[in-house]
């Protein structure tokens, strides 16, 4: 197997649902050694989680474990036991990095916390993502994402003033893949300063914070001088996403040569240089008179259509996408963005390929995501030096 | 600690607007030596936000947040001359990084190949829209489009309505995945001496965060719609008026436990035993009903107090909070998640956190570079010039500290 990027790198992963294991997704695809730790009855609770075929839920046919576990391999162990709290810790001696999204009390709840762990492994790197951080007034607050959007600002602007804001991206839960994407960085960052000083540390990721870190400064935007304040309450675009004659498109007009351009395409040119609609600020006062002026050119045309006559212009267009969309596209076809990846149950399956492109250590998926346990006689005995025997007992306490 | 984990790396960077340099901010504040390299030409787009003052390349808020951390220097690579600098500057780099269309470092004659040959270890990261091969490599794009053709868009709005923007989330979402990328290759660099050529598509990047409802598609021939603010898995979920104008309390309520201590909490305990609503189906098919009674109870609270009585009962709820005056939220103001940094022009102003805390590592902040701001600092000691070669430099307009007029954006 060529080396890896991130190949010789060994990470415990109690990560569940998306943060943990979209953190360790990005270290295992790009070579790590990831082990799961899983809770011995139902492991991983995304295995609970759809989609299943034909939504028949089978803990080993999640598609979400599916796609957030490839290149890992799982062994079972219940933390709650002193047998089970006390293995773990031996795990981690010959661990480079731990990476958990529990809440703060939980870790510690199991003697588990980084101050102990540390003793044991003081070049240990320990990454905890969490709702709130490891401190804070919200420290113990509960969240799911709509709560994260809420608190973080990333509702507040999005829908209609006359109603209540709406949520990113719908049941995908992004906060927890965005979180994730921070704790990757902030793992290697530690990990590179791990590897100078020889010396681990504790790394805090507050999903919170991180969707705060999706928009583009709103804080300082009001409080900088000689800045601009949104003129509306939501943060809508005039022409935006529009209907057309096969679906939705989006009609970004970023700059006044755009708003030229677009007159002109769409054989409005009187509007060019009108007060009422040449900037921004006074379209929004006037949405409907700009739909009802649009809406003939757009749903004459398909988004195929507007986005090939758009680019003559160069103005960026785009059509808004379904999953079904993205899957047909020639475009992400050309670029093989999507490959098959064989599992023992679900079968062959396509799901997104390179999350990017290296070109001398390429993402690469060596495993499918492992059934709960798989590897649990393989590492108990690589790393613990356990036989058959001693997992059988193991079992039998219901440590494993 | 007393060293920071990348003193020693030296990034050039090409990058504007927001995806790149929301990267190198971050490997910025962790000890590499940033080195931005604009022009007189065509400063960073980002700096045109604001159009209304004397100095104003210098006062747009997003340019400054985003641009902490990094060395400023001017270079017109549009000149020979500017070029060969450019050049020269890789030499003495590490990482190179760029999210200019794919033609522009083509026409520029500054693909990997060439920098190879100028430091055979360099690792170069490009950030293209579409990517640098299939048939939109050469759309025009930016970070609402991403969204649009990423997939994220389809999936959010109101169930009836139509597909909303994120709001401009690609751009971090690229630029905090390239961080990730440059430490992956520098560590690969580390244990083999060679660098390599990385490709960053940012529509694409966002469809991998789509993975599951590609994958249900695939599964199940489904396709993802809009679901407003409901959720599959959580009953009641969804968000409430409150006491006020425009003011919003979200609530997500994931287990018949968490239902319990809900009705407890809003002194309505026989709910609980409501048969309409004692199981997750049975929540499930009577929302409307249930949100109705929830909101009849939210609207007599004040959003923070609907959470604080909530959250003590164990319940998941949150403000919906106004995103410009978060530096007034109670846990962020405890956690110190924004900070003041005091630079010429704009004085002393506030400027976010990372999501990313370390025990040891320190994260430093620097306020932005001025246009050209370094080019002493670089031209003099980095690369060696002579006084007399930067006069030459800055008479022929090759570098400079004001921009050469309005409407010179991007490359």
């Amino acid at each position: 197997m060529p080396d890896q990027a991130l190949s010789g790198i060994k990470v415990l992963d109690v990560g569940h649902h998306i943060a943990g294991p979209y953190c360790t997704k990005l270290l295992a695809d790009f070579g790590a050694q990831v082990i799961k730790v899983e809770r011995p009855d139902a492991g991983d609770p995304a295995r609970r989680m759809g989609p299943f075929p034909h939504d028949e839920p089978n803990q080993e046919a999640s598609g979400l474990f599916f796609y957030l576990n490839n290149n890992k391999q799982s062994i079972t162990l219940n933390l709650k036991t002193g047998a089970g709290a006390k293995i773990f810790q031996e795990l981690v001696k010959k661990m480079d990095i731990l990476v958990e999204n529990f809440s703060p009390r939980v870790m510690p709840g199991l003697g588990l916390s980084y101050e102990s762990l540390k003793i044991i492994n003081p070049s240990l790197v320990m990454t905890s993502i969490s709702n709130f951080g490891q401190s804070g007034l919200y420290r113990d607050y509960k969240a799911t994402d709509i709560v994260l959007q809420a608190l973080g600002g990333y509702m507040w602007g999005r829908g209609e003033p006359t109603r209540e804001p709406v949520r990113a991206t719908g049941g995908l839960d992004i906060t927890g893949f965005i979180g994730g994407m921070f704790a990757a960085t902030g793992t290697m960052t530690a990990y590179s300063s791990k590897i100078q000083t020889g010396l681990g540390q504790h790394v805090d990721i507050s999903l919170m914070e991180a969707i705060i870190c999706l928009q583009a400064y709103p804080v300082s935007m009001s409080t900088f001088p000689l800045n601009l304040p949104w003129p509306q309450k939501r943060w809508t675009f005039v022409p935006g996403v529009e209907e057309c004659k096969d679906g939705y498109i989006g009609v970004n007009v970023l700059t006044g040569s755009h708003w030229v351009s677009l007159c002109t395409m769409m054989g409005i040119d009187d509007w060019a240089e009108h007060p009422d609609y040449r900037i921004l600020i006074e379209r929004l006062k006037r949405p409907k008179d700009v739909r009802d002026r649009m809406r003939p050119w757009l749903m004459a045309r398909t988004k195929e259509e507007i986005l090939q006559e758009g680019q003559t212009w160069r103005i960026p267009f785009a059509p808004v996408y379904s999953s079904e969309d993205i899957i047909r596209s020639p475009h992400y076809q050309a670029r093989d963005s999507f490959i098959e990846i064989e599992h023992p149950v679900l079968g062959k399956v396509a799901q997104p390929g390179a999350t990017f492109r290296m070109a001398e250590t390429p993402w690469q998926v060596k495993n499918a995501a492992p059934l709960l346990g798989q590897n649990n006689e393989e590492l108990y005995g690589e790393l613990l030096g356990y036989g058959k025997g001693d997992l059988v007992k193991l079992r039998q306490a219901g440590v494993i | 600690m007393s060293k920071q984990p990348f003193e020693g790396i030296r990034i050039c960077d090409l990058s504007q607007n927001w995806s790149g340099p929301y990267c190198t901010a971050y490997l910025g504040g962790m000890g590499a030596e940033v080195v931005k390299v604009e022009s007189i030409q065509h400063p960073d787009s980002f700096r045109f936000g604001n159009l209304v003052s004397d100095l104003w390349w210098e006062v747009y808020a997003p340019w400054n947040c985003t641009n902490v951390n990094k060395y400023g220097i001017t270079l017109d690579l549009n000149d020979p001359r500017g070029i060969e600098l450019f050049k020269k500057l890789v030499k003495v780099s590490d990482v190179v990084i760029e999210n200019f269309s794919s033609r522009v470092m083509e026409n520029l004659k500054l693909t990997y190949p060439v920098l190879k040959e100028v430091k055979p270890d360099i690792i170069m990261v490009s950030m293209p829209g579409y990517g640098l091969s299939g048939p939109w490599r050469d759309y025009a794009s930016f970070g609402l489009a991403f969204e649009q053709s990423g997939g994220m868009a389809y999936i959010t709005g109101y169930a009836e309505g139509s597909p909303q923007n994120l709001g401009g989330s690609a751009d971090p979402i690229a630029g905090m995945h390239a961080a990730f990328a440059i430490q992956a290759a520098l560590e690969y660099r580390r244990r083999t001496g060679k660098g390599q050529f990385i490709e960053i598509a940012q529509a694409e990047l966002l469809t991998r965060l789509l993975g599951v409802a590609l994958i249900d598609y695939n599964i199940n021939k489904k396709v993802w719609g809009r679901l407003g603010n409901r959720d599959p898995f959580r009953t009641p979920h969804g968000v409430y008026r409150c006491k006020g104008e425009d003011m919003w309390v979200a609530i997500s309520i994931s287990s018949d436990e968490e239902w319990g201590a809900f009705c407890q909490a809003i002194g309505k305990p026989d709910l609980a035993q409501d048969d309409r609503f004692s199981t997750f189906t049975n929540r499930w098919s009577n929302q409307d009903a249930l949100d109705k009674l929830i909101e009849a109870w939210t609207f007599k609270h004040d959003r923070y107090e609907a959470m604080a009585i909530l959250q003590k009962a164990g319940v998941a709820a949150g403000a919906v909070t106004i995103p410009d005056k978060l530096q007034h939220e109670p846990h962020l103001k405890d956690r110190g998640f924004f900070q003041e940094l005091t630079r010429d022009i704009i004085g002393n102003q506030l400027y976010p956190k990372w999501p990313i805390r370390f025990s040891e590592t320190t994260i430093k902040m620097r306020p932005a570079p001025k246009l050209g701001e370094h080019n002493n600092y670089v031209l003099e000691t980095i690369l060696g010039l002579l006084k007399s070669e930067i006069e030459e430099l800055e008479k022929n307009k090759i570098i400079g500290t004001t921009p050469l007029g309005v409407g010179a954006r991007g490359l």
